[in-house]
């Protein structure tokens, strides 16, 4: 049963800020309320006051010098249709087009996913993979933090009261960089089993560099796989390379059992997605390259 | 068939506009004036005594109207079955399932009435509870009805044929146990009702229900009221697929509420009661044991069952009963015994499910086929072959099978999926691969026409021709989704030679409607199809009278077609508008029709020895599944299912297609994915984030192939389709998946997980 609560509609970001500072726990952002709604009535979230941020013009996908930056307040269907995305930054399509179902992707944002911090959040991976960083606004004003310092834990976040995440930044690319996202689910619009996110260049020599690895739903925020990338940083990329990245990456992370997957599975899972998920980004690379 | 220009077209449903524009009204959608909304107060515990139920806090919050316990029911205890009775609408002593009934609230509004359920203040003693059915039958088990002598609550034994003849030609015995498991209805719309006590004390229940004749005497038991003083008005049903077959509690809870109350009252389950208290499909313990001969003709096959019926008694017994009937009669075997146990639990208690204890048999029975296949090294198709059954046939146990086109779907089936170059590519497949084939078949009996369990299967239906030409049709057929409505619209326009657009079906009101059994065992189609069809012919006797007269010719000679009746081909004709007016402008009189199928077999079965005859036509069908396996992460992904179902006649191909396929997404789900999780027995995902529904993106690519056997005493030839869709899916998706990876699993569902964990220990062997 969903409790009463205020429908707040602010002018500005100052004004949003304002009034999550004074409200405090009793208030959360609105944005798509695809997962928040569903707290409220399910999970006995009660809240005295929704504060929506859908008026504020968070809602460009822009890239220039500084790299990409997507207003939190977009929606998955309007990354889907950004032809900017599709052609820069696949990795991140590769995870939208694998969120819940159209229905849901016309309301979810990109805010909501990271802000929910679920270990499965599917964007998160792939963020990761980029180098993300998220910008934070408050009434003192802006900062900016690297994606990975902003999940604390499941559900918990870096923001603290009267912050709002406001956008997110993926700093420019080189033009060969590839990068793929891979997620186990177990059937269609289900949320991530494991889902691994993987990017890399690929030097004229075969060699790869700036490894990232980044794993989704197998501990309690998303992670980077650091071992793996430090052993596949500068190395000669073969199939058999990727396979003991694998085995790396599944020993770093932490799953727990649940209704969804056993740990055990998962790790399994993680191994076999993290060496497709690099053949991918390599082939990516490889692909744009030559 | 030949000769029909109704029968046999994909004509759009008659109801489909009001489906695709939002318009059809289903419970959630009516509001009476004054209507109250009830919430029901239910048990946290999996079994416990209940010491004290405190409702003045509830009473007190305004806006309640009425807060009910036990004290305020009749204290009659229910199950569809009289002599079975266990459960009380709201529980006085124990609660014996998570989710069970104990107290209810009826308010102004729904939030009202929620925030006072949670006020009613229950006082339990946790009891030892037992959620193994095994376990269950061993005498130290918790005795969950303390006034039953085990938890064992029905037992079924069959025998049929010559025992030491049969067994004396066995050569090799084959024994497994398969094991199938509990899985959700997951109807788009939760179940609801409205009940409705009048001043003249008439109720009136609004129902989704399967069955609204039998939902009247069910609450007539268990309210303790005459039978004539309840009207059921059934209501689209949002799904059913045998959930709204027997009763819940909402209904007489409801009634019970509105007669302290005199307002109507709207009970609807929320998502996470449906999952938790609207029933399952029976989960089945099933060791096979069969004997064959070297060269693969079946000669015994025995099997014991273990069926876990939950907390009370609702259809367990029937379905072991309906299972038993297919058991015996998919092939020709000369000797067969069949042993069920149905077995109190403290889990959620089952009920009716597409299929009804068959596809729990069939991924038996069909599962071991091939096992016994690969031992004789025949091609599971050939051993399926060798012992099909086949048209007019009497089986060990005397049932009769009259129609019976298994051998031509098993062969359909076959060449549609390219079975032999399939099989031979699988078994040519690289042994390195990290992704493997497979392709898998099962075959299938179900009921065409209902069955004569009730000692009954017989129905009316009336044809009225009114002044403005329409054709109105009133028979019980009820409309769950599967298209009855437009089926019997198909049949009547058929018989009386219009257009679609004449007819108008009446299906809805207890008072209005003939008695009927409901719409189960795929049996509409069949037996209320058959009514339609002798109340048309009726009306058209009448009409063939009066357009005689004006076309000067002989009744009987007389052709209905195109809206024309003909007494030659094409040259002596009038329409059917200007007989229809001839017969209220000049002569002065209305046109009807009266038709009835009758079967009298069905007071006789199961009387005597020998009487085994319950099932008046079996439907047959032959599936084929093609997998693809992910060994590193144990996904299975179906490619294909070919689909050759026997419907004596099809009635409309794209509606028969449709319940082909929605089967066999159901048995996709049965075999793949669809996980009842607990704990102490509460549902661990009672959602359908966690419980894994198919999603249309999961939906294999099904090929229908409709096979046509013409039924002797189906409506043109029809069998009903409403359930063998998924039967046999599950089996096929198995034996395709060992095809693939040479892994046989005797469980379903079948997950990644347990795909990984057997291929390791594979390794390690």
């Amino acid at each position: 049963m969903l409790s009463d609560f205020e429908y707040v509609v602010p002018d500005n970001i100052a004004d949003m800020c304002d009034v999550l500072k004074q409200y405090g726990a009793e208030a959360r952002v609105l944005a798509g309320g695809t997962d928040l709604l569903v707290q409220m009535k399910r999970k006995g979230v009660q809240l005295g006051y929704l504060v929506t941020g859908r008026s504020l013009g968070l809602n460009y996908i822009t890239d220039g010098p500084q790299g990409l930056r997507i207003g939190a307040f977009v929606t998955l269907s309007e990354i889907e249709r950004s032809g900017l995305v599709r052609q820069k930054y696949p990795i991140i399509l590769d995870a939208v087009m694998k969120m819940a179902s159209p229905q849901v992707r016309n309301l979810a944002t990109i805010g909501g996913n990271l802000c929910n911090a679920a270990p499965s959040a599917d964007l998160a991976p792939p963020l990761l993979a980029l180098d993300a960083e998220v910008t934070v606004f408050s009434q003192s004003g802006e900062r900016r933090l690297q994606l990975e310092d902003f999940f604390l834990g499941p559900g918990l976040t870096a923001l603290t009261n009267g912050e709002i995440l406001s956008e997110i930044r993926v700093p420019q690319l080189p033009p060969t960089w590839g990068g793929a996202y891979l997620k186990q689910q177990r059937t269609a619009e289900d949320i991530a089993i494991v889902g691994v996110a993987a990017s890399m260049l690929i030097s004229h020599n075969g060699c790869a560099s700036n490894v990232r690895i980044a794993l989704g739903a197998v501990g309690p925020t998303p992670v980077r796989a650091v071992k793996a990338e430090a052993f596949l940083e500068g190395q000669l990329i073969n199939e058999e390379k990727f396979k003991r990245a694998g085995e790396i990456a599944r020993e770093e992370c932490t799953p727990i059992d649940d209704v969804r997957a056993s740990a055990m599975y998962r790790k399994r899972v993680v191994e076999v997605l993290t060496k497709r998920a690099l053949k991918e980004a390599a082939s990516r690379s490889l692909a744009l390259s030559s | 068939m030949p000769g029909l220009s109704i029968v046999g077209k994909s004509i759009a449903r008659i109801d489909a506009k009001a489906k695709v524009t939002g318009e059809q009204v289903y419970v959630n959608d009516v509001k009476l004036p004054g209507m109250l909304y009830g919430v029901i107060v239910r048990g946290p515990y999996a079994h416990a005594r209940i010491l004290e139920v405190e409702t003045s806090e509830a009473e007190a919050v305004p806006g309640v109207r009425a807060v009910i316990t036990s004290r305020d029911t009749p204290g009659i205890k229910f199950s569809f079955i009289p002599s079975l009775a266990d459960k009380l609408p709201l529980e006085s002593e124990k609660v014996c399932y998570v989710g069970d009934e104990v107290a209810a609230v009826a308010a102004d509004t729904l939030e009202i009435a929620q925030k006072a359920a949670k006020l009613v203040k229950v006082r339990y003693q946790p009891l030892l509870a037992v959620f193994d059915p095994e376990e269950a039958m061993s005498p130290e088990a918790p005795r969950i009805h303390e006034n039953k002598e085990s938890n064992v609550v029905f037992e079924i034994h069959k025998e049929f044929g010559n025992k030491d003849a049969a067994l004396k030609a066995v050569d090799y015995f084959f024994e497994d146990r398969f094991v199938t498991p509990r899985v959700c209805h997951c109807c788009m719309e939760t179940r609801g009702c409205i009940a409705y006590f009048d001043r003249a004390g008439q109720l009136t229940v609004w129902s989704p229900t399967q069955a609204p004749h039998t939902l009247r005497q069910e609450l007539s038991r268990v309210l303790g009221m005459d039978i004539g003083g309840i009207r059921v008005l059934r209501v689209s049903a949002g799904g059913a697929f045998g959930s709204r077959l027997v009763m819940d509690m909402k209904e007489p809870i409801a009634a019970i509420l509105s007669q302290r109350t005199g307002r109507p009252v709207k009970i609807v389950n929320t998502r996470e009661e449906e999952f938790t208290t609207a029933k399952t499909r029976y989960p089945y313990i099933i060791d096979l044991r069969t004997g064959v001969t070297r060269d693969g003709k079946i000669m015994s096959r025995e099997a014991r069952i273990i069926v876990d019926n939950g907390a009370y008694t609702d259809k367990g017994s029937a379905t072991l009963n309906f299972a038993a009937s297919f058991f015996i009669a998919l092939y020709e075997v000369p000797y067969v015994k069949y042993d069920g146990y149905l077995v109190y639990t403290n889990n959620q208690f089952g009920t009716a499910f597409r299929g009804f204890g068959n596809p729990q048999i069939h991924f038996a029975i069909e599962s071991q086929m091939d096992i016994i296949a690969e031992k004789l090294g025949l091609d599971p198709m050939e051993l399926r072959l060798r012992n099909a059954n086949q048209p007019n046939r009497r089986v060990s146990s005397g049932a009769q099978v009259t129609s019976c086109g298994l051998e031509a779907c098993i062969r359909k089936a076959a060449e549609l999926s390219s079975w032999d170059s399939k099989r031979a590519e699988t078994a040519r497949q690289d042994p390195s691969a990290l992704k493997r084939r497979g392709i898998g078949m099962a075959v299938m009996t179900h009921s065409g026409g209902g069955s004569r369990y009730y000692g009954y299967n017989a129905t009316d239906a009336f044809v009225k021709i009114s002044d403005d030409a329409k054709v109105t049709v009133i028979t019980p057929a009820v409309e769950i989704g599967q298209g009855a409505a437009t089926a019997m619209a198909q049949i009547a326009a058929e018989v009386l030679g219009v257009n679609m657009d004449r007819i108008v079906v009446e299906n809805t009101d207890t008072n209005l409607t003939p008695y009927d059994l409901g719409a189960f065992g795929s049996r509409t189609t069949f037996v209320c199809g058959n009514a339609v069809r002798n109340a048309a012919l009726d009306a058209r006797r009448e009409m063939a009278e009066l357009a005689a007269e004006l076309l000067g010719a002989e009744p009987q000679l007389l052709t209905f077609k195109d809206e024309r009746i003909c007494a030659r081909q094409g040259e002596n004709y009038i329409s059917f508008q200007e007989v229809v007016d001839y017969a209220y402008k000049r002569k002065g009189r209305p046109i009807s029709g009266r038709g009835r199928y009758d079967d009298p077999v069905a007071t006789q079965v199961g009387l005597s020895e020998g009487t085994e005859n319950h099932i008046p036509t079996y439907a047959f069908a032959c599936q084929v599944a093609e997998v693809e396996v992910d060994l590193e992460t144990g996904e299975v992904r179906v490619l294909r299912v070919t689909a050759a179902h026997d419907t004596g006649t099809t009635i409309n191909p794209a509606m028969a297609s449709g319940q082909i396929e929605g089967g066999v997404v159901q048995g996709f789900g049965f075999a793949l994915t669809e996980r009842y999780q607990t704990r102490d027995g509460k549902m661990l995902n009672d959602n359908f984030l966690d419980y894994k529904l198919p999603r249309a993106g999961d939906s294999p690519p099904v090929d229908v192939l409709l096979v046509e056997s013409n039924d002797p005493e189906g409506p043109f030839g029809a069998k009903g389709i409403g359930e063998p869709g998924l039967v046999p899916t599950a089996a096929a998706i198995a034996n395709a998946i060992y095809d693939a990876i040479g892994i046989r699993f005797r469980h379903i569902p079948i997950t990644p997980e347990d795909i990984l964990s057997s291929i390791a220990s594979k390794d390690k062997s």
